[in-house]
């Protein structure tokens, strides 16, 4: 690769960078409006014993609010207990949720695309990779949310709770991972078309 | 996708879960108390009070303290996730030794100035308007950072291969 290219590609993909991060500022409420049913799907799949609202809350910072109710009896700690038909909610930033869906197409965009065929395989493969990242960060997180709720009461009574694998997950994701995912998935789905397309 | 990239995806990603999980071996007083005052609060705290010397920010374990703003370093702050993705990228590349190594180098020290220059941009923001704390601190400086770690990656990629290239025709 020689300079010029190298200087074109950066600059592509800068450019790239600003107009969906500002794209996505502005519409993240209809974005993420439009993935609602999908975190809900994903979370109540992951959590079948419960019962699962989500929902935007505007204020000073948008969130997205998850709301669970347990269809049984949820035992916190040898000493506490959430009754089944009690809703508790967590919440997490709205913004946070757009971020690996940006890093993803900015991968996916800034890497050369060969030919028009390409670009449609590209699209057929991206899709998807939206909602399987989409799905493996923000539902799981708001999930995470909860288990930390039920973590520091049980702490607060002077129990230590199992570190259940959403929380894990959780950590996992937020530390960088979120960041990661996308990244590396934004690879396979270049590399991939690429491949299909020179066939 | 070839066996390369392949190749490339999996070591990148076994290693990022090993950084990670041996990160999160260190505790968070162990962080708050001695590393992130040490490597992150002063030297920011030197470079505010250097362009604003007016403000006299202060250093208290994981907290950066002036009259006007108050911030936290917690874990997570301190760029280690992107740190622990470039690291495991460059190893996955699968590149000579040395050049491994001077990528870790190179890219440990890039990724400290980019953190530095995003906290020390986010004590502002504080100070100016804290309505614009979060878009910058959850979306846009999280994203603008993997663009310029990208950025950091290709030129690395692009050294060694021309070098590899120069090696072969000579």
């Amino acid at each position: 690769m020689n300079s010029e290219k190298l200087i074109s590609i950066i600059l592509k993909a800068f450019l790239i960078w600003l107009i969906l991060s500002i794209l996505g500022f502005f519409f993240r409420i209809n974005i993420i409006n439009l993935l609602i049913p999908f975190y809900e799907k994903v979370a109540e799949t992951s959590y079948q014993h419960y019962s699962i609202e989500m929902y935007i809350k505007q204020e000073k910072t948008d969130k997205v609010v998850i709301s669970a109710t347990p269809l049984k009896n949820i035992i916190i700690s040898p000493k506490q207990t959430l009754p089944a038909g009690t809703t508790i909610e967590g919440s997490i930033s709205l913004l946070h949720c757009l971020v690996p869906i940006l890093i993803l197409l900015l991968i996916v965009l800034a890497l050369p695309i060969h030919s028009f065929k390409q670009m449609i395989i590209l699209i057929l493969f991206t899709i998807p990779t939206i909602f399987l990242i989409s799905g493996l960060t923000a539902p799981l997180q708001l999930l995470a949310q909860i288990e930390i709720g039920f973590h520091n009461a049980a702490l607060k009574a002077g129990f230590q709770r199992e570190e259940p694998w959403v929380l894990t997950w959780s950590l996992l994701t937020e530390g960088g991972g979120r960041w990661l995912l996308p990244v590396l998935l934004g690879i396979i789905c270049s590399t991939t078309s690429k491949k299909i397309s020179k066939n | 996708m070839d066996l390369k990239t392949f190749k490339f995806i999996a070591i990148a990603g076994i290693l990022y879960g090993i950084f990670h999980f041996s990160y999160h071996q260190i505790s968070d007083d162990v962080l708050s108390k001695k590393i992130y005052p040490t490597v992150i609060g002063h030297p920011t705290a030197l470079i505010i009070n250097t362009i604003t010397p007016d403000r006299n920010v202060q250093v208290n374990d994981h907290s950066i303290i002036s009259k006007r703003a108050k911030m936290n370093i917690v874990r997570g702050c301190d760029g280690s996730g992107v740190w622990f993705m470039l690291s495991a990228a460059i190893i996955g590349f699968g590149a000579k030794f040395k050049e491994t190594l001077i990528g870790i180098f190179l890219g440990t020290i890039t990724v400290y100035l980019i953190n530095q220059v995003r906290i020390v941009g986010l004590y502002y923001v504080i100070e100016y308007n804290r309505a614009w704390f979060q878009p910058v601190h959850v979306y846009y400086a999280p994203t603008l950072i993997i663009f310029l770690i990208a950025i950091f990656f290709l030129i690395w990629t692009r050294w060694v291969t021309n070098k590899n290239i120069n090696l072969k025709n000579d």
